[in-house]
């Protein structure tokens, strides 16, 4: 029982440890984000990586999450209250876009670019790059973080959005072959669906990408012991973006539904 | 070499990792325009000091003096305006995989000092003549480039612009012979030409010998022993013996 307890405060402690260091990345790449030189190629670089090159992924789970909705609120709504499934539109949308758009998108490119930049911060830590940036005058939390937190604040959200339209098209495709007609969809979601609704999933992405370049960045950057070193940040790098990504969601529900988004 | 200069000093440097204390005290001087060569078994903190004289690791205790510069207590600014004159050959070179020879050579001229391109790669070429390399590998990236040559843009990264001071952490280990024998070359080669002051570290003894105007021994923690190659090598430091001889018997033990 015992050695329980002092894992769990062992664990615990790491965990406060970590969350200190992350809060204390973020303060140091808003310190750097302003020094001079402005590193517009790294970021453009950046955001080519995590917006253009996860498109195919990011359709690929929109479409599907679209689908799947439709399906499920269809079937729900046909079988269990008889005769609402001009809902479905409504359903699809709202749920799609304040929260699935933003939530999966954020785990895909967690998992897809997140994972990436762990490992490759963690390299350039374990094969001394990091140590020939400084000797090169080139501040690694500008030279490399910066970059990649400026290319997942914005990305995020623009991943969102499209996420969002291709979610909706797929619950389209769906609702319309097999419960109602296409004009009945698209007029529940026009009854329903408000810009607040779009706008709260949106300011949600551009928390998770923030939260998921720090975690990314800081797990690169922590790394010791090599390759083996290399693959613990790039794990670690996936699961703590995924637990913050949940968490912070339903706080930044709380928050959002505060304010009326 | 006329008069004298200290151009590093270490003064009673102390570092510690954990539990470990791998620095403990450490004085050291470095002449202006010798190659003093660190000697010392793997893991008794010969690039820890490097790092230190670099400014990549904060000391303990204790104070790092560089061209009459307290390191510890520059800011980034300052610090980086002193890195001008300081160039760090990593001992597996630590090229930036993700850019080209030319881009890493040029890596501070182009981000930096604003060089455009054409001046750039017509100076890096020259860098990279010096160093044996030829021109037409300014487009490679460095997993293309066998290990010799990735030391060797290593090393001509670190002078591209123009350092007083080279840090070479074991530039020879995990070199065949005829490289080991060719980066040798070049360090004697850089002092000559360059005029440089370098900080060699080293456990290849032979390498030692050909490069330095001055050996000094760390053993836990501190400099046991400083000198001439001719006075290392006829040391009766029973500790210096055993490692310049690389034999089994003697005070250190065998881990
Ligand atoms: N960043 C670090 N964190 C923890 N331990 C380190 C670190 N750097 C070096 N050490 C330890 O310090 C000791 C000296 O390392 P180092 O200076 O690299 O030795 P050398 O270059 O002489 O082989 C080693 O035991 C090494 O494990
Ligand atoms: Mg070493």
């Amino acid at each position: 029982m015992k050695s329980y307890i002092e894992r769990f405060g062992k664990v615990l402690s790491y965990f406060i440890h970590d969350m200190g260091e992350m809060v204390f990345l973020t303060l140091r790449i808003n310190q750097q984000m302003f020094v001079k030189p402005f590193d517009g190629k790294l970021i453009l670089q950046q955001m080519v990586r995590i917006g253009v090159e996860s498109i195919p992924v990011a359709i690929t789970t929109a479409l599907f999450t679209g689908m799947v909705l439709a399906l499920q609120a269809g079937y729900t709504l046909e079988t269990k209250i008889k005769g609402v499934s001009q809902f479905i539109g409504s359903v699809v949308s709202i749920s799609m876009v304040r929260e699935l758009g933003p939530v999966l998108t954020a785990m895909v490119i967690a998992g897809r670019n997140g994972s990436a930049v762990a490992a490759e911060i963690g390299t350039m830590q374990v094969t001394e790059q990091i140590d020939a940036l400084f000797t090169l005058a080139a501040n690694p939390i500008k030279y490399l973080a910066v970059p990649r937190f400026l290319a997942f604040t914005l990305m995020l959200p623009l991943l969102t959005i499209f996420a969002d339209i291709i979610g909706w098209f797929g619950g389209l495709l769906v609702s319309s072959m097999k419960f109602t007609s296409s004009s009945v969809y698209i007029d529940s979601t026009r009854n329903s669906l408000e810009t607040g609704d779009i706008m709260g999933g949106i300011i949600k992405g551009m928390f998770f990408g923030a939260i998921m370049a720090i975690v990314a960045c800081r797990q690169g950057f922590a790394t010791t012991n090599g390759a083996e070193g290399v693959g613990k940040a790039t794990t670690n790098a996936v699961v703590f973006s995924f637990m913050l990504i949940l968490i912070s969601d339903y706080f930044l529900n709380a928050v959002l539904i505060a304010m009326h988004f | 070499m006329g008069q004298i200069v200290k151009i590093i000093q270490l003064k009673g440097v102390s570092k510690s990792f954990g539990d470990r204390r791998v620095l403990d005290s450490l004085d050291l001087d470095v002449y202006s325009g010798e190659t003093l060569v660190i000697i010392g078994r793997s893991g008794v903190g010969k690039s820890t000091i490097l790092k230190h004289i670099a400014g990549l690791l904060p000391a303990d205790q204790g104070e790092i003096w560089v061209e009459g510069l307290e390191v510890g207590r520059l800011k980034e600014r300052e610090m980086n305006e002193l890195r001008k004159k300081m160039g760090v050959v990593f001992q597996y070179a630590a090229l930036f995989d993700s850019l080209t020879v030319f881009e890493n050579v040029a890596f501070r001229l182009l981000r930096d000092f604003k060089m455009v391109e054409d001046k750039a790669r017509a100076w890096v070429k020259e860098k990279l003549e010096l160093v044996g390399l030829r021109g037409d590998l300014l487009d490679l990236k460095p997993a293309q480039l066998s290990g010799g040559m990735r030391k060797r843009v290593g090393l001509a990264r670190a002078i591209a612009v123009d350092p007083e001071i080279i840090l070479y952490d074991e530039p020879t280990s995990g070199l065949d012979p005829v490289s080991s024998e060719a980066i040798n070359d070049l360090i004697v080669d850089m002092q000559k030409k360059l005029r440089v002051t370098s900080v060699v570290v080293t456990h290849d003894m032979h390498s030692a010998y050909k490069v330095a105007n001055r050996i000094a021994m760390i053993y836990d923690g501190k400099i046991i022993g400083i000198g001439t190659p001719d006075e290392i090598k006829n040391s009766q430091d029973p500790y210096i013996r055993q490692f310049v001889t690389g034999s089994v018997e003697g005070p250190m033990p065998v881990r």
